[in-house]
């Protein structure tokens, strides 16, 4: 499992339409059942998921949110990347009683674990960089989003290697 | 001396974990520690608890059964903000 078998330019979503929270993790998690990554089970499990351990992560800047669920609904791993036409509220993962405004969704569909430790890591590293989010929220389009993606998560795996497969 | 074990707890055991347990692990290494790290979801915590010295959890969700091993509740491995003094919170727990 290579990066860019999960990085893809057809899994990046622009201009996403969604009122709330659930809307946007409904539609993509759709999005994924078409394309055969995840099992008709992952939308249920990945709203019923977000209830019970909020995914927005507050990074120094911008914010993001990582939804994922467990393995059993999962065919083949991908990260579905959407860029929402308007911010809609999320909970935070730390503090689940603190709002934060998304407009940046991460969902990861992750089929099994090992050797994509590495990969998870890179991403949340490139996520954690405001000015790598302060461009996606600037992109003019899903193909320029994608490349700022596979860009910053390309900067972070040159030299090192995976010490690790967990 | 004993290898410290460190068990990282999260929602689902799949990424959050192991993204907090690769970077605690690369973070101590730095700071010449060793540890020994497992990951579990919240709700296996009572039954992962042998021989664990430290809990580090990024979900509020209360875990049960942890007796005397402190837990850290923490996001700041995925954020990256605060993760420093983090580190120096663990060390302060698995150092002798």
């Amino acid at each position: 499992m290579d990066i860019d078998d999960m990085l893809k330019p057809d899994l990046i979503l622009d201009n996403l339409e969604a009122d709330t929270r659930e809307q946007a993790l409904e539609s993509m998690a759709r999005i994924l059942l078409s394309k055969g990554y995840v099992k008709e089970s992952f939308v249920p499990a990945i709203l019923d998921r977000e209830r019970k351990y909020p995914s927005a992560l507050p990074m120094e800047g911008h914010k993001i949110a990582v939804p994922h669920t467990d393995a059993e609904h999962v065919n083949r791993s991908a990260i579905l990347f959407a860029r929402l036409a308007r911010p809609v509220e999320f909970l935070s993962m730390g503090a689940p009683d603190e709002t934060l405004s998304v407009q940046l969704i991460s969902m990861f569909a992750l089929h099994e674990k090992k050797q994509i430790g590495y990969m998870l890591e890179v991403l949340i590293n490139a996520y954690q960089d405001n000015d790598t989010l302060e461009a996606i929220l600037n992109a003019q389009n899903a193909e320029e989003i994608y490349a700022l993606l596979r860009g910053a998560v390309g900067a972070q795996m040159t030299g090192e290697k995976p010490e690790r497969d967990w | 001396m004993r290898k410290k074990k460190i068990l990282v707890a999260c929602g689902t055991a799949i990424a959050t974990s192991t993204v907090v347990a690769r970077k605690i692990s690369e973070l101590l290494a730095a700071k010449g520690y060793s540890v020994n790290i497992d990951q579990c979801r919240s709700a296996e915590v009572p039954g992962k608890l042998h021989g664990v010295d430290l809990i580090v959890t990024t979900t509020q969700a209360p875990l049960n059964g942890t007796g005397a091993i402190p837990v850290i509740q923490t996001i700041s491995f995925l954020t990256g903000v605060g993760m420093e003094a983090d580190i120096e919170k663990i060390i302060s727990f698995i150092k002798e």
